[in-house]
Order: C-alpha cells, then sequence, then structure tokens
C-alpha cells in the first residue's frame, strides 16, 4: 500500500466541523475537531486504524459539501479521485437498495414460477411453501438484503436460484465475452465514425458533407435487430453460409473467435458510430474556427498537417468523452445482438434471469454493471482533465 | 405433468398430427422405407434447443426442465423404440413425435427394469436389469446399478421438498411405501385413490441416481457431478451456448431391430446439443448443414419443403397451445351463461382462421385433447360429434348475436383478456377480435411478460378472460382440465356431470380401454357446454437432412423422455462429407 | 460601399422575431435541415390525418390475401394477418408522432426541471440529487422498462412515461451543465442583485440561455424514442397489438418473415429510417443554427459575406 503524505490542517473558521484525516495506513489519526464554543465538551477525538474507520469518514466527507471539511493530502488531483472513489459506495448502496427490492416486487415472482411446473397439483400453497424456504425467501426483505450484502462482501456473489450455479463462475466466463465484444465494436465504430467526422467537418455544406452525415444518421437510425437478422439470415441463403455455433473460446482458437465476433461487432460499432461521427465533425468545426488554426493556415501548412498536427488533438477531446459515455453501453445494451448471434455475454445472462426472475443473479450483474459506470464516468471525467490542460478539479 | 410453453415460446407451438397417409408436400416424403444399410459408428450429432436446462437433478427441478439429464440419466421404464417406426422396421403402432405426454403402459417397454408386474390397484414389482453400469466417474467408478440406487431415487421424490413428486401430489407420496426385498427387485406400495398419481410417475418419470453419489455431492443439480446409466456422459456445459455430450462406452442397450440389431447403443460418438433461442438463427444453420434436426411451425416449413434432399415429418403437438378461458363462476359476469359463450364461439370463423392463418392444413379440435395415434381410443372426429357441437365450430355470426340477445346483452359487452406476450398467441387473438367485433363484442388484449403471466395462470387469478394453457394428453383419465380446482381448469368449471365422469375414468384406471370408452362418451357434453373456447392449430414439421440414419422423426419415444432416440441414430458420415463438404 | 450606406441597410434590416429568423436561416443555410423539417412536417399531418388517409382499419383482417405483395389494391402489400400494410403504416404514423412527441415533451421538462434547479442552485441539493441521478444511470436501462412495465403492464400510456423518465433523467445532466456554464455571468448576480427572486431568475433569465441545447435535446429525443420503442417491442415490452407500431411490426412479423414475405420488414423499416433521419437532421440543422460558438462572427465565413450588400 504506497504511504500517502501526511495531511495539512486546514481550518475553515465558518466551518462548525472540521475533520482531518491521514490516509496513510501507518500514520492513521482521524480527529474531529470543533470552534471554541459551548459546544466544545461534545467534541471527542476519534481514532481509527482501520479501512472501514477510514470508509466511514470519508463517507460523510462524501456527504458534506466541500466547505465543511478539509480532507487528504495536498495533491487536489489525487484527492478528486479518492473523493470519487469513495462516493462510490454510497451511490452503489442506493442502487443495489433499488434494485434488490423493485425486482422482488415485480408481478410473477420466482416461487411462483417454479411452483407452475407443479400444474397438476391440487392446492398450490404447500407447493409454495416449500419453494419459499428452499429458497431462502421466506425471511423479511431486509434480511435478505443484508444477507446478499455480507456475502458480497466476502466475495460471493450468490448462487443461482434455479441452478444452483455460483454466479461468480459464471460472470467470470461472461463477462470477458462482453468484454470483447465491445471492445471489438468500439474499435470498428471508432475506425468508421473519426475519418467520416473530420472528412464531414474539412468539407463542410459539401456533397461529401452530406453523404457523410447521411451515412451516419443511417447507422442510428436503423435497428440493430433487423440489420442483425439481416445478416444472418441472407448469407445463408445466398451462400450457405452462417456464423459459428457455440462460443470458440479466444484461446483455443483465436481466428476462429475473432471472426465468430466480428460480425456482430461491426454491426454494434455501425450503431454506436453513429453519435461519434457527429460529436467528432462538430468539434472539428469549432477547432476550425479557432485563431490557433488561422495562424498555422497563414503559416503555409498543407491541410493534412493543420489537420493532423493542429486541429485534431484539439477536437478529439469530447469524442473520448462520448466513447467513455458509450462504454456503459457494453455491458448493458448488448443483449439484441448476443440473442441473435448466439453469443452468451452479460446481456442475455441478466435478461434471462430478469424474465425467470432469478434475484441473486439480477442484483450481482446490477451491482458489476454499476460499479462498472461508475468506473467508467470516473476514467472519462479523468480523461478529460488529463487531456485538456484547462480542466481543474478542486 | 405438463411443460409451460415459455421455453418454447420463441420457437412457437409446435403441433402433432396423426400419422395420415399420403400426406406428401411437394418433392420430400414423409419417411415410410425401411433403411436397407447396415449401422456405422462414429460422427457428432448436432441437435438445437430454445433454451437452457434451468437444473440438472429432477429432485431439485422438475424433470422436463433437465434437458441433459435426458441424454445421461434413465427411468425405470421407457416408450417402446419398436413400437414406433424404428427406422422402418417398427410396427408403427405409435409416432413417438411429441415432446411429451404420451404415456400408456401398453407401448412402454424396459429400460433400468427388465420386467415389471402390476399387482392389484396398490402394488407395483420392477425387476431391475442385470449389467447396467454407471458411468465411469467417481465416486462411481462404473460400479453396477442395484435394487439400492433405484429406492433411494424413488424416495428422495417422495421426501425432498423440492421434488415433484412431493410437490405436486403430497398426500400421495406420504403414503406410498418402496423397498427392495432384494438386490434385483423393487417394491411400490401406494393407496389405492392414488394409483393413477403413482403409475404415471414412478415408471417412466422419475430419474435413477447413483446413491454414493448424491450422498456425497448432496444433490446432483450441479452440472459437473452429473453421473447416470445413459448412453451419453456431460462432458461439458456453457449456459446459453451448449452442451457437449460424449458416448458412454459401457451402456447396456443393443439394437433391437434393423440391419443393426444387436449392436450395442450408441452409434454416434458425440452429441452437441446448442442452445439457439432464435429461431432464424435456428433456420440459418439448418440450412447451412451446421444443425442435423430441425423442429418448425408449417410457415417456416415451406422453405425446407421445397428441399428435395430432405426428410420431414409433420404432427400436431399439444405442447403450448393456448384456449380461451372464461370466468364462469362469477354470477355478474356473462360467462356464466351457457348461451352466451355458444354465441363467442359460433362468432369465430374457425375455418377461415385455419385457412388463413394455418395454411388450410390443421385441426379444429384442440380441446381438451388433440388427435394422437397412441391415444385413438379416447378421440371422436368432428364428423361423429352431433350436430349441435360442429355447428359450434362452424361461423354462426347471425345465431350469435341472436344469442346474446336472448341472454341479455343485444349490444354486447366489453372483454378482457390476459395473453403471454408472443406473437404466436397474439395473432390468433387479433383475428378473433375482429371477428367478435361483428357482433358487438369489444376484446381489449392484455400481454404479460412470461414470469407475470405464468404466475397468472397458475393461480387463475384473472377477473374476465385468460389465454391460457391446458394439460396435456398424458392426465386425460385425471380430467384436471375440466374438473377440480388445479391451475388446468382455467374456466372454474364445477358442473356434477363431469365431476361423476371423473371419479368414473379414475376408478377404472389402469384399464385403458374402459377409461378411453368412458371419455369419448362425455366428449359430446362436454364441448356443447362450451366451458373453454379453442382456436384450431396448424402443424408442425419437423427436418432433418438424410445424413442422419435411423431417425423417423421421434422426439420423445415414452413420456418427457426428450431426445432418447438419439441413441438409436448413426450419422453416415460419407454422405454428410459429400453434400456439405465437412 | 460608403459608410452611411451601411448603416442605412443596417438600419433598414427589420429585426425579426427569434422563430421567424430561425425559420428563414434553417431554409437558407441548411439545406439538409430543411428537408428534415419537410420529413417532420409531413409526419406530423399524416399522423394526425391517419383516419382520413388510411383506406382500411388497423385491424381489419382478411381484407386482402395473406402476406400479398404490393399491388394496386394494396400498396404496400398484406401482413400476416391480410391487413392493408398500408393503413398500418398510416396509423403507425400516428402513433409515432404520439410516442415521440410526448416522449420527447416528457424527457424535456424533467431534464429541465431537474437541470436548471440543481444546476443554479448548486451546493447540497445540487450533491445529493446528482447522487440519485447517478444511481437512476446506473440502474441498466433494460431492467427499468421491464421493472415498470412488468407492474403496470404493457400498454401506450406505461411505454410513453417509462421512456420519458429514463432519458428525462439521464439528459438532466446535459442541462445541469449548460445552467452552470452561464451561471457565473454578471447578468445573473446583475438580477440578484436588484431583488429578483430566485424563480424569477430562473424564468427570465436562466432558461432562455439554455434553451438551445433544449431545442437540440428535444429532436434527439424524438428520434431515440422511436427508435427505443422499437427495441423494445423487440423485447415483447412494446405496445399491445393490435396497435400498429413501426417498431413493432419491425421486430415482430418483419424478421420472421424476412424471407417469405421481405415487404413486411422493408415498409416500417424504411419510413423509421427517413422519419428518424429528418429528425436528426432537424436537430442538426438547430444545433448549428443555435449555437452560440458557432453564431454570427464565428459562423459561416462566406454567408457572412454574402449578407453583406456588395
Amino acid at each position: 500500500m504506497p504511504i500517502i503524505r501526511p495531511a495539512c490542517l486546514r481550518v475553515n473558521r465558518l466551518a462548525p466541523i472540521v475533520i482531518v484525516s491521514d490516509l496513510s495506513l501507518q500514520n492513521t489519526r482521524a480527529t474531529i475537531l470543533g470552534p471554541r464554543i459551548k459546544a466544545r465538551k461534545f467534541i471527542r477525538a476519534l481514532h481509527t486504524r482501520t479501512l472501514t474507520g477510514h470508509a466511514f469518514f470519508a463517507t460523510i466527507c462524501a456527504l458534506l459539501p466541500q466547505q465543511y471539511y478539509s480532507y487528504g493530502s495536498g495533491k487536489s488531483m489525487r484527492t478528486y479521485i479518492i473523493r470519487r472513489l469513495l462516493l462510490l459506495i454510497p451511490t452503489l448502496l442506493i442502487v443495489t437498495l433499488i434494485v434488490f427490492c423493485a425486482v422482488r416486487f415485480i408481478p410473477g415472482n420466482v416461487i411462483e414460477l417454479m411452483a407452475a411446473q407443479s400444474g397438476e397439483a391440487e392446492d398450490i400453497e404447500e407447493a409454495i411453501q416449500a419453494i419459499k424456504h428452499h429458497l431462502g425467501l421466506d425471511v423479511p426483505i431486509y434480511i435478505q438484503y443484508f444477507r446478499w450484502l455480507g456475502g458480497v462482501l466476502r466475495g460471493d456473489l450468490g448462487k443461482s436460484l434455479w441452478t444452483e450455479q455460483k454466479i461468480s463462475e459464471e460472470l467470470a466466463r461472461r463477462l470477458p465475452i462482453s468484454i470483447e465484444l465491445g471492445i471489438l465494436a468500439i474499435l470498428t465504430g471508432l475506425l468508421i465514425a473519426i475519418p467520416i467526422g473530420i472528412f464531414s467537418a474539412i468539407r463542410q455544406d459539401t456533397i461529401g458533407d452530406y453523404v457523410g452525415r447521411s451515412i451516419a444518421i443511417f447507422c442510428i437510425s436503423v435497428p440493430a435487430f433487423w440489420l442483425g437478422t439481416l445478416v444472418i439470415v441472407y448469407p445463408s441463403v445466398w451462400f450457405g453460409w452462417t456464423p459459428p455455433l457455440g462460443i470458440i473460446p479466444f484461446f483455443k482458437d483465436p481466428l476462429g473467435n475473432l471472426r465468430q465476433f466480428i460480425v456482430p461487432a461491426i454491426l454494434m460499432g455501425m450503431v454506436m458510430s453513429g453519435t461519434t461521427m457527429r460529436m467528432t465533425r462538430t468539434m472539428m468545426l469549432e477547432v476550425l474556427r479557432q485563431d490557433y488554426i488561422r495562424t498555422a493556415w497563414a503559416k503555409g501548412l498543407r491541410e493534412g498537417a493543420v489537420i493532423s498536427r493542429h486541429a485534431l488533438k484539439n477536437a478529439l477531446i469530447p469524442v473520448v468523452t462520448i466513447v467513455g459515455l458509450q462504454l456503459p453501453i457494453l455491458v448493458g445494451g448488448t443483449v439484441i445482438i448476443e440473442t441473435i448471434f448466439g453469443l452468451p455475454g452479460i446481456g442475455r445472462y441478466f435478461v434471462d434471469a430478469l424474465f425467470q426472475r432469478d434475484y441473486p443473479i439480477i442484483s450481482a450483474v446490477n451491482l458489476v454493471v454499476a460499479t462498472f459506470v461508475m468506473l467508467c464516468n470516473l476514467a472519462v471525467d479523468l480523461a478529460y482533465a488529463y487531456l485538456d490542460p484547462r480542466v481543474q478539479y478542486t | 405433468m405438463i411443460k409451460k410453453a415459455a421455453f418454447t415460446g420463441l420457437l412457437t407451438i409446435v403441433l402433432i398430427t396423426s400419422l395420415a397417409a399420403g400426406s406428401c408436400a411437394r418433392g420430400v416424403k414423409e419417411v415410410t422405407t425401411a433403411e436397407k444399410e447396415k449401422p456405422v459408428y462414429g460422427g457428432t450429432l448436432v441437435i438445437a434447443s430454445g433454451v437452457d436446462p434451468t437444473g440438472f437433478d429432477d429432485a431439485i427441478q422438475p424433470h422436463y426442465v433437465c434437458y441433459t439429464t435426458k441424454f445421461t440419466n434413465e427411468e425405470l421404464l421407457t416408450g417402446d423404440w419398436t413400437k414406433g417406426r424404428a427406422g422402418g422396421y417398427g410396427t408403427g403402432e405409435c409416432d413417438w413425435f411429441v415432446g411429451g405426454g404420451l404415456n400408456r403402459l401398453e407401448h412402454k417397454a424396459g429400460a433400468l427394469a427388465e420386467r415389471w408386474e402390476i399387482q392389484g390397484k396398490d402394488t407395483i414389482i420392477f425387476h431391475i436389469r442385470k449389467g447396467v453400469h454407471w458411468h465411469n466417474k467417481p465416486p462411481t467408478n462404473g460400479r453396477e446399478l442395484t435394487a439400492d440406487d433405484v429406492v433411494f431415487s424413488l424416495k428422495r421424490q417422495c421426501t425432498l421438498p423440492t421434488a415433484y413428486f412431493k410437490r405436486t401430489y403430497p398426500k400421495a407420496a406420504e403414503t406410498t411405501e418402496i423397498y427392495a426385498p432384494d438386490a434385483y427387485t423393487v417394491v411400490v406400495k401406494c393407496k389405492p385413490e392414488y394409483f393413477g398419481d403413482v403409475i404415471t410417475l414412478v415408471t417412466d418419470y422419475m430419474c435413477i441416481y447413483p446413491k454414493d453419489a448424491v450422498e456425497q455431492f448432496g444433490d446432483l443439480n450441479d452440472w459437473k457431478n452429473s453421473i447416470g446409466t445413459g448412453p451419453f456422459i456431460l462432458k461439458e456445459y456453457v449456459k446459453g451456448s451448449h452442451a457437449y455430450f460424449e458416448r458412454n462406452p459401457n451402456y447396456w442397450e443393443k439394437n433391437p431391430l434393423g440391419p443393426g440389431k444387436g449392436d450395442q447403443l450408441p452409434y454416434v460418438d458425440a452429441i452437441k446439443w446448442m442452445v439457439i433461442p432464435d429461431e432464424s438463427t435456428a433456420d440459418a444453420a439448418f440450412r447451412a448443414g451446421e444443425l442435423d434436426i430441425l423442429t418448425c411451425d408449417w410457415e417456416r416449413a415451406q422453405e425446407f419443403l421445397r428441399n428435395p434432399q430432405l426428410k420431414h415429418v409433420r404432427y400436431w403437438d399439444d405442447y403450448g397451445q393456448a384456449h380461451i378461458y372464461m370466468r364462469t363462476d362469477k354470477k355478474d359476469k356473462p360467462y356464466a351463461d351457457k348461451r352466451v359463450r355458444q354465441a363467442l364461439w359460433l362468432a369465430i370463423d374457425n375455418k377461415k382462421i385455419l385457412d388463413e392463418y394455418y395454411g388450410g392444413e390443421g385441426t379444429l379440435l384442440k380441446w381438451p385433447i388433440m388427435y394422437f395415434k397412441e391415444y385413438a381410443g379416447a378421440f371422436v372426429p368432428l364428423e361423429q360429434l352431433p350436430r349441435q357441437v360442429q355447428e359450434l365450430y362452424e361461423y354462426h355470426p347471425d345465431k350469435a348475436k341472436q344469442l346474446l340477445a336472448e341472454a341479455g346483452y343485444p349490444n354486447g359487452f366489453k372483454a378482457k383478456i390476459i395473453a403471454y406476450n408472443q406473437r404466436a398467441y397474439l395473432d390468433p387473438l387479433q383475428m378473433v377480435k375482429d371477428m367478435w367485433a361483428k357482433i358487438g363484442v369489444e376484446l381489449e388484449i392484455e400481454p404479460k411478460d412470461y414470469a407475470t403471466y405464468t404466475s397468472i395462470v397458475i393461480r387463475r387469478a384473472y377477473d374476465d378472460m385468460l389465454f391460457g394453457w391446458y394439460s396435456g394428453i398424458g392426465t386425460y383419465f385425471k380430467a384436471i382440465n375440466y374438473t377440480g380446482t388445479g391451475m388446468y381448469n382455467g374456466s372454474y368449471i364445477d358442473d356434477p356431470v363431469l365431476n361423476k365422469a371423473r371419479d368414473d375414468m379414475l376408478a377404472a384406471y389402469p384399464d385403458e380401454a374402459k377409461v378411453d370408452k368412458i371419455h369419448r362418451e362425455l366428449l359430446p357434453y362436454l364441448l356443447e357446454q362450451a366451458y373453454v373456447i379453442s382456436l384450431p392449430a396448424g402443424y408442425a414439421y419437423r427436418f432433418w437432412w438424410p445424413w442422419v440414419k435411423n431417425y423417423s422423426g421421434e422426439a420423445s419415444v415414452g413420456y418427457y423422455n426428450l431426445y432418447n432416440y438419439t441413441k438409436y441414430i448413426w450419422i453416415d458420415q460419407q454422405l454428410k462429407k459429400s453434400m456439405t463438404g465437412k | 460601399m460608403t459608410e452611411s450606406q451601411a448603416v442605412t441597410t443596417l438600419e433598414e434590416a427589420r429585426p425579426r422575431s427569434f422563430w421567424a429568423d430561425l425559420l428563414v436561416r434553417l431554409i437558407k443555410e441548411k439545406p439538409l435541415g430543411t428537408v428534415g423539417g419537410v420529413i417532420v412536417l409531413v409526419l406530423l399531418l399524416v399522423g394526425i390525418l391517419a383516419h382520413v388517409l388510411a383506406p382500411y382499419g388497423y385491424n381489419d383482417t382478411y381484407v386482402g390475401p395473406r402476406l400479398a405483395p404490393p399491388s394496386s389494391a394494396h400498396p404496400l402489400g398484406c401482413d400476416q394477418l391480410g391487413r392493408d400494410l398500408l393503413s398500418r403504416i398510416i396509423y403507425g404514423a400516428r402513433i409515432s408522432v404520439i410516442v415521440g412527441l410526448s416522449v420527447a415533451g416528457i424527457s424535456v421538462v424533467l431534464s429541465t426541471l431537474i437541470g436548471v434547479v440543481c444546476g443554479y442552485i448548486g451546493g447540497k441539493l445540487d450533491l445529493i440529487v446528482q447522487r440519485f441521478v447517478d444511481a437512476w444511470l446506473c440502474i441498466p436501462a433494460l431492467f427499468l422498462i421491464l421493472t415498470l412495465i412488468a407492474v403496470t403492464g404493457p400498454g401506450m400510456l406505461q411505454v410513453i412515461i417509462v421512456l420519458g423518465l429514463l432519458f428525462g433523467i439521464g439528459q438532466s445532466r446535459i442541462v445541469r451543465g449548460a445552467t452552470m456554464a452561464i451561471k457565473a455571468n454578471t447578468y445573473l448576480e446583475a438580477a440578484k442583485a436588484i431583488g429578483c427572486s430566485t424563480g424569477r431568475v430562473l424564468w427570465k433569465h436562466v432558461l432562455p440561455n439554455v434553451t438551445a441545447p433544449i431545442i437540440v435535446l428535444f429532436t434527439i429525443t424524438m428520434g431515440a424514442a422511436i427508435l427505443a420503442e422499437a427495441t423494445i417491442s423487440f423485447l415483447g415490452f412494446g405496445i399491445p397489438p393490435p396497435t400498429p407500431s413501426w417498431g413493432g411490426m419491425l421486430s415482430e412479423a418483419g424478421r420472421r418473415y424476412m424471407l417469405m414475405a421481405p415487404h413486411l420488414a422493408l415498409w416500417p423499416g424504411l419510413f423509421l429510417a427517413i422519419v428518424v433521419y429528418g429528425i436528426n437532421m432537424l436537430g442538426d440543422a438547430f444545433r448549428d443554427l443555435l449555437d452560440p460558438r458557432l453564431r454570427g462572427g464565428l459562423g459561416r465565413y462566406d454567408i457572412a459575406i454574402r449578407r453583406l450588400p456588395k
């Protein structure tokens, strides 16, 4: 664990509370001080050595407005990162709680679904009670939630209610598939979007621009599931070819695996490239109006040099953020492509669980996806700050 | 014991037909000729399913969702392959085309039980086959099957709270005694009133598991612990993608007839069982020769019927069929009145639906049973039904309006129907909506997703109308479609005539001929009451490539024994290579 | 050109209202945007006059042979229940209009409310509300749709509310960003200094200046909503049949009959693509015209030249 520099004490005279915390685990000290007022006798100094203690204080810090506390070491970026990471926890708690409770109130709960299979029973209630007990659903919701939370903190994401399969195992198998699909999709999306976007911007309001923008809009107007079906049906009729059934693991057969993924990746990439294309075009347009570009032209540089050396870097900053914002789609929005192409990814896992009301899977996938989304947002914000020197985080 | 339609929702309604002679479509013939070539070992069979298994131990999850156990485990009895078409050498009494529900004792053969005896109405004695070995996997390591294993497995079903038998028939489970007087005999004793339930389940439904494995692992619901006596061993399962089985070299069964008589089964080296939820993808895979066998409905079948290389059968299937149920018990609703029900039925042009939507080929008679060759004795064809009943299946909108007026609804009324949100359910309802609009009945369709729909169906928790399922042919003698308080009595029917008929049938069972007679005599009354309105059903088709030999279109030989035809199949690899180059 | 002539020219130019100015500039400068505008206008008209234009009702089964290809009696063919496809597409336009406009309306109102209030007031309120917005964005959209529709049952109203909520809360971030960007402006401080209440400041000073991104968001959401409805129809949660929505027609019958009757997928898909294209082009054009950084002196140099008298 790296040693973080000791904190400097900053006291805001207007603030009633000051929390000083040093994140170095070797020199742990969290103290609550107070102003010189009557309430002083209620002030205690609290020490903590544990991560949980720090997390607790940090959470309190996170919930309080900025002017009420000072926190962390001098470097503001690190502070910002830590603060954001700690803000993750309450948000995750809210999200998982909402989903946990909501899913149990959707009509058609899993107990009835399982009991439905004893269709001929004269009295379905007995079966329902037996199943309820077997699944551990006969305790109140908050107890179920805390049990689940306890399990998560120990690293156990639970077991499927139907097949009793360990969820962490299944997720470990499915995440790489979704991630691979996602990475390929983003890459193809960028390969399509950026050149066309740049081209559209440089040749604004010409035929080239119109064609480029039309392609972009077409990409986002046609539903992906329709294109996907088209791609599966017609080649099998014309060429007798169909994408291979059954997942080919990457390490067993990299080429086969890539062949299997490339068609769905292109489809997804096309859908995502629409927005990226238009954002690239807009940002390029804005950048091309700047003074420093005019200077570059005046200097006599070729068009290529102007674009690549001066315009591109600045124009692509928001594009990075757009791509980053599209990342969460990869873990959540791939259901349709996965269904059509038969890829066992996270999307289908989640939707199947939703249809069967498999609560542990829903909660686990939700947790994973939410964490991923928030980390993506953080990464995007940081990338933005890193790329654009004008952006400061206090 | 009925499967629920959700699992094949995307594969649409699969229909079963009688083996009508001369039912050829252009170019493709139904299989009637006998195979002459001698079977060859080797090859991989690729078959598809629309859904994943949701269990691997039928004492934890019901038998019909534990798809892999149908390859790896066996029951005491099974359907008699030699009574089917059996590659052209069987007697052809049975078709075995549907996925489940065919459960006549006279069509059974011994699987793990070599012989069996039924004594009175309370005892069955099974004589366990000798020389049956478990898979060569720890902890059984290929040891022999004994009566202990059988008793243990059957007792599990009676005691575990999640077991199907205990859940569905708790009183029967409590009062059934199972014991083994010696190493190769098992005796099952139960109360006479539960005999029908016990016989249907104990014989061809409960899988047999090894006692030591279950004790070691707790239960066998994890696929990695799968052990059985079946023809295939489960090697790999990837959820959402596929399951891979390898041949069991120590399987006990030998090919009973045909040119391969006496060969040790199975013939194929491996089976790839693919999970393909999307219809179009399955069609595309079959077209390209990646899939060996395809089940589809009549519309998707049209393109394959044009291919003379393929073989096919067509049939009706009662799985997943839906009917219009009404709250006939609520006195304030219009449906309590028989005239209203008949009016609603008369206003539906069944023939038009059959011609237009099902391509002119199908059956009008669907409820309470469809025609199956194996159950021909219980069925009454349309021509033999009385005139009033035949009229119901025709189109008489003016008579419908007149009946409605008599019942007190001259201007019609509003109705709401809850349905499963799949196209195969909603399309017929849209036609019904249009037809009922002409007699003044305004129908509002409420589609629900699978889980919501299922929970409504099992509790019959609807207020007006429900487009729900019924219990298939296998339980016809229990009359649960029109008596009792189970979920299949969707219309809340409580009719003393029907209740008496049910009691008579249960008393007569297992004399199946007698039960058939009672059922036949009941049908005219039952249909005339119009408690349930059923729409026509179309054909389902099964296609397979010619390199799949010794296969005549079977789906399940016995009661929910899906895929057990695979042990008889052999692949002509030369032919496959010449046709597809793979 | 002398100074006095330039001055007279400028004085004679009548100041146009904001909307009229927008419209004129749209037609003059943005041909693609104009095309988009025309498409949207046609869509609105067809939607409003659907019952007049459609030759049959949308659930008149078997007025033509099943899966019939286009013919003189049925210009776009018939679907699997023998219903006239042209009528269903026309009624589908009405559904698309209703869904698109309602969802866009709800989402704009919601996002403006949350975004402007949070962005302007800031502080604790902003922090807490943003945590809930974050949490909302983390929950997969599919789950939300499924849950909400499973609880309330499918129907057009439920679909509209669900989509409106989804888009609205997500887009509040953008409006909030825009609000925060103008928060530092002096004219707001001036307004506060002379005693304007927060409400008045928001309504009179903040809101007009964030109109630009809001207009753009409205048009984009309209297109996205129509597409989203198509996607959730694929999963079976869309507007229940027999109501014809283009997305529903595309996802059910269109996919199944792709080989047997491609026109079933062709027409809804084509019209869907055209309408979404038009809406997006219009939105693009509005953004180009309204973005202050692209306006005026930083706008297209040669157009600005053309405006000056020779």
